[in-house]
């Protein structure tokens, strides 16, 4: 017994060892060039917030290596941005929100569309400020609150809220257990909500277990290993034999989307949706409203134009923007402008990395079409009197 | 099954207590390389199966007649054009019976090429038949050998699948060095073959912008290649110490080579060893008139290329070899006691090669040679911008050759000594361990074992 006793201590501190050994050889790829070509640990750039249910953690450093690799630093604001002060400069300052094409993990910070739209703007208008509020996954009720809470504090002049209209009908925007949603209220209107915050998850990652948890993350390669593979599933490797979905054209998708589309935003089904779409523009008007800052809204998501549904999709473009307009909100067809700019409506070349253009993320271009297309709106709606 | 994911590492884990514990050593081996193949598919099982089924009977017949053999070589081989070159083949005739990408079943290559040794040794009374299906379907499915080799013979092999069947094959404190070449193996194929396959894809694939570029392709791609399938094999060697067997080493760091020849004594072997036995010598081998002696090398060479992949490419790749060889006959000599000028030569050929491999046909691996001799750029390539320098690559590069020879150290007997002598549950720990932390590590690209495609 003491012999079996003996080799498991010995197996156990074998381990260790082992440990040891993994967590050194990580930190010193991590901190030599090999990073960008050799296994490294991703980093675990998330973490609690009151107002969104989840945000960038400040100062969180490392890579990111999910389609592409990329060197991450989160500002001391939370900001997948550079540093940035919440005092106001006298130049002009404005604020993108919107998901994951804007956060732009994939690609260094000086390559996003926000950092390239704030090289041009600043171009034009020295001074000018063009910050980052991107969040990976934040759909419309995030967006808004994020508006609301570091978007004010941050004071800008304009702010751009990129949003994609084929959102509105998932039933997760109407889920506040994770993150903000849009719940009905007793009169059928929805408003943000953040059940999240009694949430055993959200009190224990704001607790100090939820603290000394994330100092590990920033401090253990092999945290970030475990935390990764906890994403990803323990045997997500395994072989799937799934039946292949029967393929549709492009433009036959697009048809069926645009049915969809039209019946969520021209007549309001389902219903559900509906009051989503509502509470989202009420809640963007508000911030409008009071003057500071003005919000414009960049709409994404419509499904490419083909010759035999143009009307159609123009159709529901015009309703979107009358929507938002009838709010005060000027809106823009995001998809448009990027192919007017890319100079084609085959835009599939912007996204994606090595073997997988056409899927996944904006690339580098992408990001620089949208950079530019960022730009155009800045100069075209900055508030006059601001440098 | 891939071996470098944690569900096989389970997989493993649990056949490995299971042979411990109960005394039916043999049938929870085949019983496990049945459930391990078995997730390749229906269609590849099946074929599998038939294809043992038939060889097993087959034995018999040569036994009483070897005659017979010609049959089921034509049946094993009819198989592996079938299911492998049957569009290579119809376009190569001008027929276009076939369109679209084949699916090869899993380990065809060689699982083919071990069967049909072993019943050539039959009829060469080299080899004894296998009385129990059993015992012969396991000689053929171990899972730690079946899907990429190395191809092994009765000679080597056939002895130890009966000592695991009745239970007498002796361990020798082999646990820590299986578990050492396990980590060896994840540690070639996890951190350097994977970490270079998207480089090596972005450069084929948009075409290099520089000779530098095109040179930094074809160096990582030999090294990927090399790292994929050693890796591979090193598991393959420790899983089977793990159970108490040995399987033959299949690769002895080729690129030390000084000569052609050597390569093919170092890469591959257990391949290079069957076209020896199988294909060279039977055409003629060195023997007959000068004119035919290079007929048959080439010819061998082209088929040994095909076996990789039903590409022209593969059959230039071959043959390229065959001319390398070749030239080495003439002139090689004079070269043979020039410093390392011999090593230079058959290290700048072997990587050119390389990259009628990797190339998608004859015209892009040409127009990449031509860009790596200076010819205008076929791509836009480029070399990383992120915080590498030239140098730094270079200085990448040339550690990639040192690596090589501490790999060639850590083969040595001294190596293999200590890991016998400081076998113990605190080694095994430290090896455990740290294969465990490579296979956590989320897959960064979709990158297969290379040799898995054959």
């Amino acid at each position: 017994m003491r012999r079996v006793l003996r080799g498991i201590g010995y197996f156990v501190l074998g381990l260790l060892v082992a440990s040891a050994i993994a967590e050194l050889g990580f930190h010193t790829v991590e901190a030599t060039p090999l990073r960008f070509v050799l296994p490294v640990s991703e980093i675990a750039l998330y973490g609690p917030d009151s107002h969104t249910g989840y945000r960038h953690r400040a100062g969180a450093r490392g890579m990111w290596l999910t389609e592409n690799r990329a060197d991450i630093a989160i500002s001391s604001l939370g900001l997948r941005d550079r540093e940035r002060s919440l005092v106001r400069t006298s130049g002009l300052r404005v604020v993108v929100v919107g998901d994951s094409l804007i956060e732009a993990v994939q690609v260094p910070l000086e390559s996003t569309a926000v950092a390239i739209a704030e090289k041009r703007v600043a171009a034009r208008k020295p001074g000018t400020e063009v910050i980052n509020l991107g969040l990976a996954g934040a759909g419309p009720p995030v967006i808004a609150a994020r508006l609301q809470s570091l978007g004010s504090e941050l004071q800008p002049d304009l702010a751009i809220a990129v949003v994609n209209v084929s959102n509105f009908g998932a039933p997760i925007l109407r889920d506040d257990s994770a993150f903000t949603g849009y719940r009905a209220s007793p009169d059928g209107s929805a408003h943000l909500s953040y059940g999240f915050r009694n949430g055993r998850g959200y009190k224990i990652r704001t607790s100090a277990i939820g603290l000394a948890l994330y100092w590990t993350l920033d401090h253990s390669a092999l945290a970030r290993v475990l935390n990764s593979r906890k994403n990803i599933g323990l045997f997500s490797e395994w072989p799937q034999h799934l039946p292949q979905a029967p393929r549709q054209d492009a433009c036959t998708s697009s048809k069926t989307e645009l049915t969809s589309l039209l019946s969520l935003w021209r007549d309001g089904e389902p219903k559900i949706a509906s009051t989503v779409i509502d509470a989202f523009i009420r809640d963007l008007a508000k911030i409008n409203a009071s003057s500071k800052p003005a919000v414009i809204v960049m709409a994404d998501g419509f499904p490419r134009p083909c010759s035999d549904s143009s009307e159609s999709r123009n159709e529901l473009v015009e309703i979107v923007k009358r929507r938002f307009a009838a709010q005060g909100l000027p809106s823009a067809d995001l998809n448009m402008l990027m192919a007017g700019e890319y100079g084609t409506a085959e835009t599939s070349g912007l996204r994606g990395f090595r073997s997988k253009i056409g899927r996944g993320h904006f690339n580098e271009q992408g990001n620089n079409v949208l950079g530019n297309v960022l730009a155009e709106l800045i100069l075209q709606w900055a508030p006059p009197g601001r440098r | 099954m891939s071996y470098d994911t944690l569900y096989f590492a389970v997989f493993l884990a649990v056949v490995w207590v299971a042979f411990r514990i109960f005394p039916w050593g043999g049938w929870i081996l085949l019983i496990a390389s049945i459930v391990f193949y078995s997730v390749a598919g229906l269609r590849d099982s099946i074929l599998a199966a038939t294809l043992i089924l038939l060889n097993y009977g087959f034995q018999f017949l040569i036994v009483r007649n070897s005659r017979w053999l010609w049959a089921i070589l034509a049946i094993n081989f009819g198989c592996l054009a079938y299911f492998k070159y049957r569009v290579f083949l119809a376009t190569t005739a001008g027929v276009n019976f076939y369109t679209g990408d084949i699916v090869i079943p899993l380990g065809i290559s060689f699982y083919v090429f071990q069967l049909s040794a072993f019943m050539v040794d039959i009829k060469r009374k080299t080899a004894q038949p296998f009385y129990s299906l059993a015992r012969f379907s396991l000689f053929k499915l171990f899972f730690g050998q079946l899907v990429a080799g190395p191809i092994m013979r009765w000679r080597q092999f056939g002895w130890q699948i009966n000592h695991v069947f009745e239970g007498t094959l002796r361990q020798h404190r082999l646990l820590g060095l299986g578990l050492g070449l396990c980590l060896l193996g994840l540690t070639k194929k996890i951190v350097f073959a994977d970490s270079f396959a998207p480089i090596v894809d972005d450069i084929f694939r948009a075409g290099p912008a520089s000779a530098s570029v095109a040179w930094l392709g074809a160096w990582l791609f030999g090294f990927q290649i090399y790292f994929d399938f050693s890796g591979y094999s090193d598991i393959a060697l420790g899983i089977a110490y793990l159970f108490g067997m040995r399987l033959a080493v299949n690769f002895r760091q080729p690129y030390l080579s000084r000569t052609p020849q050597e390569f093919w004594q170092r890469w591959h072997i257990t391949l290079s060893q069957w076209i020896r036995d199988y294909l060279y010598i039977p055409l003629g081998g060195n023997r007959g008139s000068r004119l035919r002696v290079i007929a048959v090398l080439v010819v061998v060479m082209a088929l040994a290329g095909l076996w990789h992949g039903s590409n022209w490419t593969f059959a230039i790749w071959g043959m390229g070899w065959a001319v390398m060889i070749l030239l080495w006959r003439l002139a090689g000599t004079h070269l043979a006691n020039v410093s390392i000028l011999p090593w230079l030569i058959t290290l700048t050929a072997t990587f050119l090669l390389w990259v009628f491999f990797r190339a998608a046909d004859i015209s892009s691996a040409l127009a990449y040679i031509g860009t790596m001799f200076g010819a205008r750029p076929t791509g836009g390539a480029a070399l990383p911008a992120d915080g590498f320098g030239g140098l730094l690559i270079a200085l990448g590069c040339a550690g990639l050759i040192a690596l090589h020879w501490i790999e060639a150290q850590l083969f040595s007997s001294r190596v293999v000594r200590l890991f016998r002598r400081f076998d113990g549950a605190f080694l095994r720990g430290v090896l455990i361990g740290l294969s465990l932390w490579l296979l956590l590590l989320p897959k960064a690209s979709d990158a297969p074992f290379i040799y898995f495609r054959f």
